[in-house]
């Protein structure tokens, strides 16, 4: 068979420019009194964490067939508007991102999860919005069996 | 007075400062777990690579089509029928209209362009897209000469295969198998090679004397498999680049299933003489042949682990036919399999987690992985008769053979190929032309 003659660059994701990340639409600017309203001991009852969780489950694709899958968690940062909508993911182990393409990957496959339209709208008390205009998924798929 | 109310006003100020400095630093971020996910294919776009010609145009067209066949056989990607595409793939440019894309729920997107350069060469360049989060996750530019358009598809394919899922992918390799034809009673084999996608078959040898057992060297393009000259089993060495062959060994007895260390320097095979069947080692460098089993019992189809320090093979020395793994020196005998039936043709994965093997119970065989310690024995798939387990390079996909059965006039029998994901999921056949059997797979091609 004839050697295949080629060579391989990498296209320079900045020439021409593609975004790098996600645009982030403006975030309703929070009312002043938020910090105070905040509170240090908030939590959602179950029935509202299940509710959370139901929502992005038909989103999150997951891959038992990847090496170490079970033991692969993922954290995001999520910014959302007082409707529930996620309009921004970030991955705060950006180093992490970086350098293991496995968890580069399962963290994109969770972003993808919340950004997609059918799952990012998350069903969250308006009422406590001060409480979860930030709030950190973390991605455990330790107990998805394959 | 005066200083004192200032003093005062201070004060207050500053403990005002002081409590709202512990209001924010109270303020603590909602946090969920997230512990329910599902398994489906990621719906991916993959337009035409845009060419400024009519030719190129018809590559770039070609090229897509190879790219969008290989993801969706791996199972884990689901390419979008171009007739729904909002966006047209010369509109593209260099950023998509990516509302576009998300109307018809791609998640991924790739785009890109065929160039025919002036000095003949086919150049194809990539990008594939985040839909959702709106970035390019990987961007290549590759060429070769124009008859090789096929393997710069594979190489796309595995690119983006290995962004999204983080881990190699498997698309650009080869397939080594038994390509069969003629009655079952005057069976012709011949050795035959083939993309992993079934494209490109060629025969290597001209179905003269029996071949068997062929496998890939995981470093050089070559290959061994077993033939038998004037009714005397060989072990061959076959160049796949040059057709050149040479004899590796003439060993007394009956030699079975020879396979290569990862290093590629050494040969592991089980020999038959006086009766009894074990595992030898051959350094391919020097030819010296260093003994590895010595039991009156039958032990044969080792296969390295991708460390290249242990070995698993069967054996019957405990009664009944069963996996065992041993160091590379053949010390440590451990026995991994223990359910019912009967266990063979261990192979170790590439990436060193399972083992594959085949089993008999109950007159039906199977085609499973377990862990090199024994645990977690996983059936993926089951039939009249089914053996052969070959890894692809990723350790992701394992390709076998499955023959039909023959009815009372020798009629049936036919022999296929069969992939199927280490999941037990996505069972496919391998179409080739004639009935085909022991494939093996190859490293990527470099």
């Amino acid at each position: 068979m004839k050697m295949m003659e080629k060579t391989v660059t990498q296209l320079n994701q900045n020439k021409p420019a593609p975004k790098p990340s996600p645009p982030v639409p403006p975030v309703p600017p929070a009312p002043q009194q938020t910090a105070s309203l905040s509170n240090p001991n908030f939590k959602l009852s179950s029935s509202e964490e299940d509710a959370v969780r139901h929502t992005i489950a038909p989103c999150w694709n997951i891959d038992p067939g990847a090496a170490g899958y079970q033991s692969m968690q993922v954290e995001l940062k999520l910014t959302l508007t007082r409707d529930g909508t996620v309009v921004a993911a970030e991955i705060p182990n950006v180093g992490r991102y970086n350098s293991d393409s496995r968890y580069r990957a399962a963290a994109d496959s969770a972003r993808r999860a919340v950004l997609n339209d059918r799952c990012h709208k998350l069903p969250l008390p308006p009422d406590q919005y001060a409480n979860w205009q930030t709030t950190y998924l973390t991605f455990d798929p330790k107990d998805i069996l394959q | 007075m005066m200083m004192r109310r200032i003093a005062d006003v201070a004060r207050t100020l500053a403990l005002s400062a002081c409590g709202l400095l512990v209001a924010v630093a109270a303020h603590a971020d909602l946090r969920i777990d997230i512990t329910q996910g599902v398994q489906q294919p990621i719906p991916i776009a993959v337009t035409d690579l845009v060419g400024a010609s009519p030719e190129a145009q018809r590559m770039g067209h070609d090229i897509s089509q190879v790219v969008a066949a290989d993801l969706e056989r791996s199972g884990l990607f689901r390419p979008i029928e171009q007739q729904a595409f909002v966006q047209q793939a010369d509109a593209i440019g260099v950023q998509p209209r990516f509302q576009d894309w998300r109307l018809i729920n791609a998640q991924g997107l790739v785009s890109g362009n065929a160039t025919l350069e002036p000095d003949g060469r086919l150049r194809a360049e990539f990008r594939l897209w985040d839909v959702f989060a709106e970035a390019q996750m990987e961007g290549q530019s590759l060429a070769t000469q124009p008859q090789s358009w096929r393997r710069i598809a594979h190489k796309i394919a595995d690119a983006i295969y290995k962004r999204v899922t983080g881990e190699n992918g498997y698309f650009d390799t080869e397939i080594v198998y038994i390509a069969e034809s003629g009655p079952q009673t005057r069976r012709i084999k011949r050795l035959a090679i083939m993309d992993q996608d079934g494209a490109n078959v060629r025969i290597l040898t001209d179905g003269r004397a029996l071949v068997l057992t062929p496998r890939f060297s995981p470093t050089a393009r070559e290959i061994t498999y077993m033939s038998y000259f004037n009714d005397r089993p060989r072990v061959y060495l076959f160049n796949i680049d040059t057709g050149q062959q040479e004899v590796v060994g003439d060993f007394p007895g009956m030699t079975f299933a020879p396979r290569f260390s990862p290093d590629g320097n050494k040969v592991v095979m089980s020999l038959s003489t006086g009766g009894k069947t074990d595992i030898y080692e051959m350094d391919l460098r020097n030819k010296h042949v260093t003994q590895l089993t010595n039991t009156p019992a039958i032990d044969t189809s080792p296969s390295y682990s991708p460390d290249g320090r242990r070995i698993t093979f069967n054996s019957d020395r405990g009664g009944s036919q069963q996996l065992y793994v041993m160091n590379a020196d053949g010390s440590s005998v451990q026995r991994i399999s223990f359910g019912a039936g009967r266990y063979a043709t261990p192979v170790w994965s590439p990436r060193g987690d399972l083992i594959a093997f085949t089993k008999l119970e109950q007159g039906q065989f199977s085609i499973g992985v377990m862990s090199p310690e024994g645990k977690g024995e996983r059936i993926l798939s089951s039939s009249f008769q089914e053996e052969g387990p070959t890894w692809a390079p990723n350790g992701r996909v394992l390709m076998f053979f499955r023959q039909q059965p023959t009815d009372s006039s020798g009629r049936g029998g036919a022999v296929h190929l069969y992939s199927v994901d280490i999941t037990g999921k996505n069972l496919r056949e391998v179409v080739t032309p004639s009935d085909a059997s022991d494939p093996a797979w190859s490293p990527l091609i470099p």
